[in-house]
């Protein structure tokens, strides 16, 4: 039926693969030399963070009402959110960042967007690390563009990016040489990805038995020290429409490991411990991913509010072991779109537009909330459902590369981020 | 060769002349399968870059691919846990 201009057939990737192991078992870590003194971070929250649950809008009078039982409440009840200003707060399991926010080290945004507005969470995360204003065109990404702009580092390859990847993101690909660094030290599969297994097998009931004991065996080899709440989140990783996962006992499985949802603060620290070492890199590029909630996101509490916690330990992590590194680094958390600002029809939310960003960092100015609020009311809603964006990602994109790593504007405007006149960089992000 | 060991055969090492079995029972418990899962999820984070999901799967499944896996698919967070998924799915387990 369908003719494709190259064919990757089973047989042939599966030889590929083989081919491929072999090499992975060598070491491809180098280290590059620092040259100047920004360190900067890009956390890439992959699968489309809701801005409305993590920078909630309490003082919004039609937050609660589109929110509902995802909504988190006002500053000052129980499990309110952390106070920023009169109109928004903070989910209450970022404990860490908003003691950054305390110590004016934190910039927080709110109805930010990529240029991009459709509901794909590949191309909308390509245009997020593109840098352009489609998904295709390009096939290196925004940092690496701008890495390529400054100076080479004086390592052997003259790197100064790290991606702590299996394999570099789009962000970072480019002319410019970077490393990559495994962040698997221990085997351990995504929850996420194991919901959307259970959901992809229920249909098939051999494939289905195997999972749920699987899991279930999972489930009893990692019984030692985890809370009750932490088991809750893998009975029910959430994120996708999960069908019971009981299933008789299987023996132990101590080999594989459903990953804990604070995976990425040893992501974090991996990432920090490279940056302070002697003549590492001065960037840094980290994922997480399983923001992808359609279903059971839960509010001040639940699947995402454990997901949050996750991110506000790693970035807790992250400070700490950067330590004196601190004071002259930001941290810049993005995702690649919003979420509808109704509540679905199975207690989570789909795809939108407008979301939330973070700055963070002793280098930062902070304690501030940046964000022209369109408001969210029926006529405010951009195709009666999302938050309306009111500021491109881009500007801040452009303002930090500027302010912080002091690449050239003209080239910012140019080949770094082309047709972006109408994004100009924010002024002021950074510490002078 | 990490990855022949995850999916329960080294390499070169059968443990016997006859080779390696190749009836299902011998890698189809569950434990096999959170080693395939671990295995996809692996290949497909070295490999997202190269293939779009949605031509791996006509490329390589065509006509045996169900609807509900071009739907997972679609859904999927990333390409590369799309590409993870298709590897995963009953049908290309089974071909």
């Amino acid at each position: 039926m369908h003719q494709l201009p190259s064919r990757t057939t089973r047989r042939r990737f599966l030889l590929g693969t083989g081919a491929l192991a072999a090499s992975a078992a060598l070491p491809n870590v180098l280290f590059a030399h620092t040259g100047g003194s920004a360190r900067l971070v890009v956390v890439i929250l992959r699968g489309a963070l809701d801005g409305l649950a993590a920078v909630p809008p309490y003082a919004d009078p039609h937050y609660a009402g589109l929110h509902r039982e995802l909504a988190i409440s006002a500053p000052g009840v129980a499990d309110g959110a952390l106070a920023l200003d009169n109109t928004f707060g903070l989910h209450p399991s970022f404990v860490f960042l908003h003691e950054r926010f305390l110590a004016g080290e934190l910039v927080v945004f709110n109805a930010v967007a990529s240029p991009y507005r459709d509901r794909s969470h590949f191309d909308g995360q390509n245009v997020l690390e593109n840098g352009l204003t489609k998904p295709i065109g390009t096939a290196d990404g925004w940092l690496n563009r701008a890495l390529a702009a400054l100076p080479r580092g004086t390592g052997a390859a003259g790197e100064r990016a790290v991606a702590i990847s299996q394999n570099v993101p789009l962000i970072l690909r480019g002319r410019a040489p970077v490393m990559s660094k495994s962040p698997q030290a221990t085997p351990d599969v995504d929850e996420d990805l194991l919901a959307r297994l259970a959901d992809l097998y229920s249909k098939d009931e051999w494939f289905s038995a195997r999972l749920s004991e699987a899991v279930q065996t999972d489930k009893l080899a990692d019984g030692d020290g985890n809370t009750a709440d932490s088991a809750a989140m893998r009975a029910q990783p959430a994120m996708a429409s999960t069908p019971a996962m009981a299933g008789p006992r299987a023996a132990q499985n101590p080999a594989v490991k459903a990953a804990a949802p604070d995976k990425v603060n040893a992501v974090a620290r991996m990432a920090a411990t490279l940056m302070r070492s002697e003549g590492g890199p001065e960037v840094a590029v980290i994922e997480a991913s399983g923001w992808d909630t359609h279903a059971n996101q839960g509010g001040a509490k639940g699947a995402l509010a454990q997901r949050l916690a996750g991110l506000d330990k790693a970035l807790r992590g992250l400070a700490d072991e950067l330590g004196t590194l601190w004071p002259q680094t930001a941290v810049l958390v993005v995702t690649e779109f919003g979420r509808t600002a109704a509540m679905n029809g199975t207690r989570g939310t789909d795809h939108g537009t407008g979301a939330c960003a973070f700055l963070a960092g002793g280098a930062v100015r902070g304690g501030r909330v940046i964000a022209d609020w369109p408001g969210l009311s029926p006529t405010a809603l951009l195709d009666n459902r999302d938050l309306r964006p009111t500021l491109d990602l881009r500007s801040v994109f452009k303002a930090v590369l500027d302010e912080h790593m002091h690449v050239d504007a003209k080239t910012l405007a140019t080949r770094i981020f082309p047709d972006s006149s109408g994004a100009r960089p924010l002024q002021g992000l950074i510490r002078a | 060769v990490r990855s022949f060991e995850l999916l329960g055969q080294r390499q070169y090492t059968p443990g016997s002349p006859a080779g390696w079995p190749d009836t299902s029972k011998s890698w189809d418990g569950s434990d096999a399968l959170m080693h395939r899962v671990l295995w996809a999820s692996r290949v497909a984070d070295r490999y997202e870059q190269g293939i779009d999901p949605a031509d791996f799967a006509a490329s390589s499944l065509g006509a045996y691919a169900r609807p509900e896996t071009l739907t997972a698919l679609r859904r999927a967070a990333s390409s590369s846990q799309a590409l993870a998924l298709l590897l995963m799915s009953p049908e290309f387990q089974r071909r």
